[in-house]
């Protein structure tokens, strides 16, 4: 496996802040979408960064986010990749290895930004103030997405996937036979619906809740804790801390 | 047009003392208030923008003004910032309530969108997202009952045709604890065809919503 360190992401670390610098010198704020960048040369309010767009109308609100762009994510992605290629390397178990091989790959292609508090909402912003802030100079990514169609497994499972939405239905729905024996967590799943904070969702006999994930959203089976090896505890922890924090343009 | 409108809210709302305060006691969902909020015809008629009163269940009834007009959809607002988004008469989204209705699928083919004139029997199939944790709900929807009606407003009666729809929830864990069918009533005046009130409930939520069109309906009381 290769050997992730914190100079494997320096250049895309290098990357942000050269493109940033570049923006910077002539704006204050530079906000990037899926329709391009944009730079602006004030303080701009949220409500004219929103009135940019030519999509609006097919804008799906409850899954919009305004990030801003923290070198401080990729060190903490280097750690996770550190701890997954660590335990790896230490584990016999084929369809662990294999797991934590999709998981890996994952984490790297992940585009991470410091979520915002924010509301992002075009009518908000348009009519009252406290929707409509100015924003501060830095670089900011903004997700503006259609309502999603799928839903993404992933984490402590055979295989990741992307299954399609389903009206009604319940996270366990989605988990079936995919989560993995042994090492997988049966009790309960995080929930990713790209707000402001991941859902703990209980899906064990027990314990079980009707919690609904939303179309887009993604499912994150964490791997069982174990009293003997700390590091699985550490990668679920870092996963969560990251995936609010993931920036998803399309869902 | 669309900013005239909000301009004309800002304008009434950071006005003059009185004029605030009358709106501050008028634009209010008013989900506590003991009393109806009141507006009179000249008020409605010298009003820069559309009003509409809201009745929200059993809650006495607040007034809420139109804030944009785009996109084939109105938008209103409270000044306790509640706004609710309609199309073709069929309210769609909401913010600012308990519960919201964040999505409805296939706008496109509402039957509303032909207003008075929609056929009774007719069927349409929505999906639906509640912010309380539903999405892609499916609901079933079939015009029926169409009556002849008054409308009273002002000590004047307005002569409406009213249509209709009764809504069925499929199933899904939420159906026990609430309704799982109930009917929505959209009013149109008679000879213009003008949706003037309906009453439309977000699903799963047992309060039924009642808007009345006070512009509207004052410009056809001329």
């Amino acid at each position: 496996m290769t050997r992730f360190t914190f100079i494997t992401f320096l250049p895309r670390m290098l990357g942000l802040s050269l493109m940033t610098i570049g923006y910077l010198a002539s704006a204050e704020v530079v906000v990037s979408s899926e329709q391009g960048t944009q730079s602006f040369s004030d303080r701009v309010s949220l409500s004219h960064v929103l009135s940019q767009s030519n999509k609006l109308d097919k804008v799906y609100w409850p899954s919009t986010g305004l990030y801003k762009v923290s070198p401080e994510l990729e060190h903490l992605r280097a750690e996770l990749l550190k701890t997954i290629e660590s335990l790896y390397q230490d584990v016999n178990n084929a369809p662990l290895a294999s797991a934590l091989t999709h998981l890996k790959k994952d984490v790297m292609a992940w585009q991470l930004a410091k979520r915002s508090s924010i509301v992002v909402d075009y009518d908000l912003s348009r009519l009252y103030p406290k929707f409509n802030p100015n924003l501060p100079s830095g670089e900011y990514l903004l997700s503006l997405p259609t309502r999603g169609t799928h839903v993404k497994l992933f984490g402590a499972v055979t295989k990741p996937a992307l299954l399609t939405h389903t009206p009604q239905a319940s996270v366990n729905s989605y988990l079936g036979k995919a989560v993995l024996g042994g090492y997988g967590e049966l009790d309960w799943v995080y929930v990713n619906n790209f707000n402001d904070e991941l859902i703990k969702a209980p899906v064990a006999y027990w314990n079980h809740k009707h919690v609904e994930v939303m179309p887009g959203g993604e499912l994150f089976v964490p791997f069982r804790q174990s009293i003997f090896d700390s590091r699985y505890q550490k990668i679920n922890e870092l996963v969560a801390q990251l995936a609010i924090n993931k920036v998803v343009f399309s869902l | 047009m669309k900013y005239l409108s909000v301009l004309a809210i800002a304008v009434l709302l950071l006005g003059c003392s009185g004029t605030y305060q009358r709106y501050q006691e008028t634009l209010e969902l008013a989900l506590a208030k003991p009393k109806d909020a009141f507006v009179s015809l000249q008020h409605v008629k010298a009003s820069n923008t559309d009003l509409m009163s809201v009745k929200n269940g059993d809650n006495p009834k607040a007034i809420v003004g139109l804030a944009f007009l785009e996109n084939e959809q109105t938008k209103w607002i409270s000044s306790d910032q509640v706004l609710f988004t309609f199309q073709s008469g069929r309210l769609i989204r909401t913010l600012g309530l308990p519960t919201n209705l964040m999505h409805l699928s296939n706008i496109a083919n509402d039957p509303l969108q032909k207003g008075a004139f929609i056929e009774p029997g007719i069927r349409w199939t929505t999906k639906f997202d509640l912010d309380s944790g539903l999405y892609g709900h499916p609901k079933q929807t079939r015009f029926g009952n169409v009556y002849s009606s008054n409308l009273t407003l002002w000590d004047q009666d307005l002569a409406v045709q009213c249509v209709e729809e009764s809504v069925t929830l499929s199933g899904g864990e939420k159906s026990s604890e609430f309704k799982d069918a109930y009917q929505n009533t959209y009013c149109f005046e008679v000879q213009s065809g003008i949706l003037v009130k309906s009453i439309q409930s977000i699903p799963y939520v047992n309060k039924p919503l009642e808007f009345t069109y006070l512009s509207r309906i004052a410009r056809l009381l001329q």
